[in-house]
């Protein structure tokens, strides 16, 4: 490895934060480069100070404090409680519906799609200008077997989808 | 006296008073570090008002087996970083020099460090990002591992070791350049 990079490396390699290939390998480098072994005490000794900085530089909460601190989580917890629900649940039932609200609007807004032609004279028309797609029911009661013929304009090609209910893979005739 | 185990359990069952006892002897841990994370001590009473009514919503949330104490510094470290982002919306932060000049509480047998270089020092926590302060303090602070800490702030080990090379980086930067003659070494 070259210096460029075991500096790049000294920053975790003070604290012991490098993988054990790493960590060897920059320690090969260091016992024989004396530059970027200066590099090193001079982070190693940074690190040290601020260390000891955390260590000593600490605060400590007072009986009293640390009491009221408590008291006054816990009476906001029995305020936030007091609802119907806990917050999570709360979200858990705003979306569930929200959900429900969403698929009923998209049920109102896409019914005359499923309704008759008669309930909507746009369909009519759609049905008019494409007349190479045609729906027609098969042998059996129109609940049961759909099929549907699209014939390509161009190409002439013709496919047929049959969609039926009663369809079984084992049984088919 | 009840262990910890035995105090969530408790929790979990719905007894308030086990709740302070099972937070007791981490409140200065909780304290220390929503402190250095927003800079003034006032603040960091209400961060920790508000991790520990997180604490005590969420309880069920918490997997039995983890560590209670590292699951409790997610929640500070996330109600630190709530505190800050609502805080730089109104005004500009950070005046730990300032702070810790003012209302430190340091014990005099662990006075290493004389008070100039201390504040210094607060100076420099001010240059680090939320995360990399984070990582810092739970890595070089409270002595987590990378792993430890990544589970804490929910990120990878990789992401942790990017963060910490710069936070470290960074002070490194700052403390050298308020010491470029190397006094670092008188100090220690
Ligand atoms: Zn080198």
């Amino acid at each position: 490895m070259n210096c460029k990079k075991i500096r790049k490396y000294l920053p975790l390699y003070i604290g012991a934060d490098l993988s054990s290939k790493k960590k060897e390998a920059v320690r090969v480098h260091l016992g024989s480069c004396g530059e970027c072994q200066k590099e090193y005490e001079a982070y190693a000794r940074s690190i040290k100070t601020a260390k000891e900085w955390l260590s000593e530089n600490t605060v400590t909460w007072g009986e009293g404090g640390w009491r009221r601190t408590v008291q006054n989580a816990r009476a906001e917890k029995a305020k936030s409680s007091s609802g119907f629900a806990p917050w999570p649940f709360k979200k858990g039932w705003a979306f569930a519906v929200m959900g429900a609200v969403m698929v009923v609007a998209v049920f109102f807004i896409t019914r005359p799609l499923f309704l008759g032609v008669e309930d909507f004279p746009g369909q009519t028309i759609l049905s008019q200008r494409h007349p190479q797609h045609e729906t027609r029911a098969l042998s059996k009661s129109p609940q049961d077997v759909v099929s549907m013929t699209i014939v390509s304009k161009d190409t002439g090609l013709k496919v047929v989808w049959i969609l039926n209910k009663n369809f079984n893979l084992e049984e088919n005739e | 006296m009840k262990n910890e185990e035995e105090l969530i359990e408790a929790v979990l069952q719905g007894d308030e008073d086990a709740f302070e006892l099972l937070l007791y002897p981490y409140r200065n841990n909780m304290l220390n570090l929503s402190y250095r994370m927003v800079g003034n001590l006032e603040d960091a009473k209400e961060v920790c008002q508000e991790a520990i009514l997180k604490i005590f919503k969420y309880m069920s949330g918490y997997k039995k087996g983890k560590s209670f104490k590292n699951w409790m510094y997610k929640i500070v470290v996330n109600a630190s970083n709530d505190f800050l982002r609502k805080k730089r919306r109104h005004e500009d932060i950070f005046m730990m020099k300032k702070v810790m000049a003012d209302n430190l509480s340091t014990s005099p047998e662990t006075q290493f460090l004389n008070k100039e270089v201390r504040e210094k020092i607060a100076d420099c926590l001010e240059d680090l990002s939320p995360k990399e302060r984070a990582v810092f303090l739970l890595r070089d602070g409270e002595g987590l591992s990378v792993k430890e800490a990544s589970e804490v702030l929910s990120a990878s080990s990789m992401s942790i070791r990017t963060h910490l090379s710069r936070a470290r980086q960074k002070l490194r930067g700052r403390l050298e350049k308020i010491f470029p003659d190397g006094p670092l070494e008188n100090d220690l």
